[in-house]
């Protein structure tokens, strides 16, 4: 099996719930048990979420892609924007770090993406935009 | 409104009836501030039942309340936590600081007698 679906959205908050059903839905046909279908959407959740507040700064009209493909051992996840960009990529991935404290972030984001998935890299470049891929293996049930 | 309130004894129950995610905590944390600001509220316990879903939003709320109840030296509990909710808890630590309780009878009898810090 080798397959892969792709959507483009507006960074709207609204769109975190919606992008996560469709990574849910996309992967069912591989078995996935309740916490690997979690997992993904997790993994989703909190890419989708840093594209909008940091890549997009809450401007809901930058545009976010999640490109997702399927084999029989698991996902390829891919999240892209064409926002500002990670200055420190280093910094950004420590635990706990923030750069919007004042926000109440957890700074926990990419702490729970490297939790919940096999592999996980990140391209950034200020003032271009970011790219997560990130792949996840399944047990199945 | 996605979050029903109730006050048991000196100890604020919040509900939230939606994901824990960026968009909801967004629209969740003033009502939960102004509802914990009330005098005859000493403690929080969230019952996380009617949560499917939370990522390091949910948590970012969930340690900023534990922090508002802090200042009036409350404590903070959680009752009704998914298998799945609470696998992204646990990342985050925040069972240290919150327990979680059996059930809502045996949270409000804790923490209303518990004290203050």
């Amino acid at each position: 099996m080798n397959d892969f679906m792709e959507v483009s959205f507006n960074a709207n908050s609204e769109n975190e719930a919606f992008i996560r059903a469709v990574a849910a839905s996309f992967i069912l046909r591989l078995n996935p048990t309740i916490q690997d279908v979690y997992e993904v959407k997790t993994i989703v959740s909190e890419a989708v979420t840093n594209a909008i507040i940091h890549g997009y700064e809450d401007k809901p009209d930058g545009i976010i892609k999640v490109r997702m493909q399927i084999d029989e051992r698991g996902v390829h996840i891919e999240i892209w924007d064409d926002g500002c960009g990670i200055e420190d990529i280093e910094q950004a991935l420590e635990p706990m770090y923030t750069s919007k404290a004042e926000q109440e972030r957890s700074g926990l984001g990419f702490s729970i993406m490297e939790e919940f998935s096999d592999k996980m890299r990140v391209k950034s470049k200020v003032g271009e935009g970011t790219r997560i891929y990130v792949t996840k293996y399944l047990q199945g049930e | 409104m996605n979050v029903n309130f109730d006050l048991q004894k000196n100890v604020l129950i919040i509900q939230p009836v939606c994901d824990l995610d960026h968009h909801h905590v967004e629209q969740l944390r003033e009502v939960i501030d102004y509802n914990i600001g009330k005098k005859e509220v000493h403690h929080i316990l969230f019952d996380l039942s009617e949560v499917s879903f939370a990522d390091s939003s949910g948590i970012g709320l969930i340690l900023g309340r534990y922090k508002k109840i802090g200042e009036k030296k409350g404590q903070a509990g959680f009752i009704n936590v998914l298998e799945s909710v609470k696998a992204v808890l646990k990342i985050s630590g925040v069972f240290l600081l919150a327990k979680e309780y059996k059930n809502q009878k045996a949270a409000v009898e804790a923490l209303s007698k518990g004290g203050r810090k």
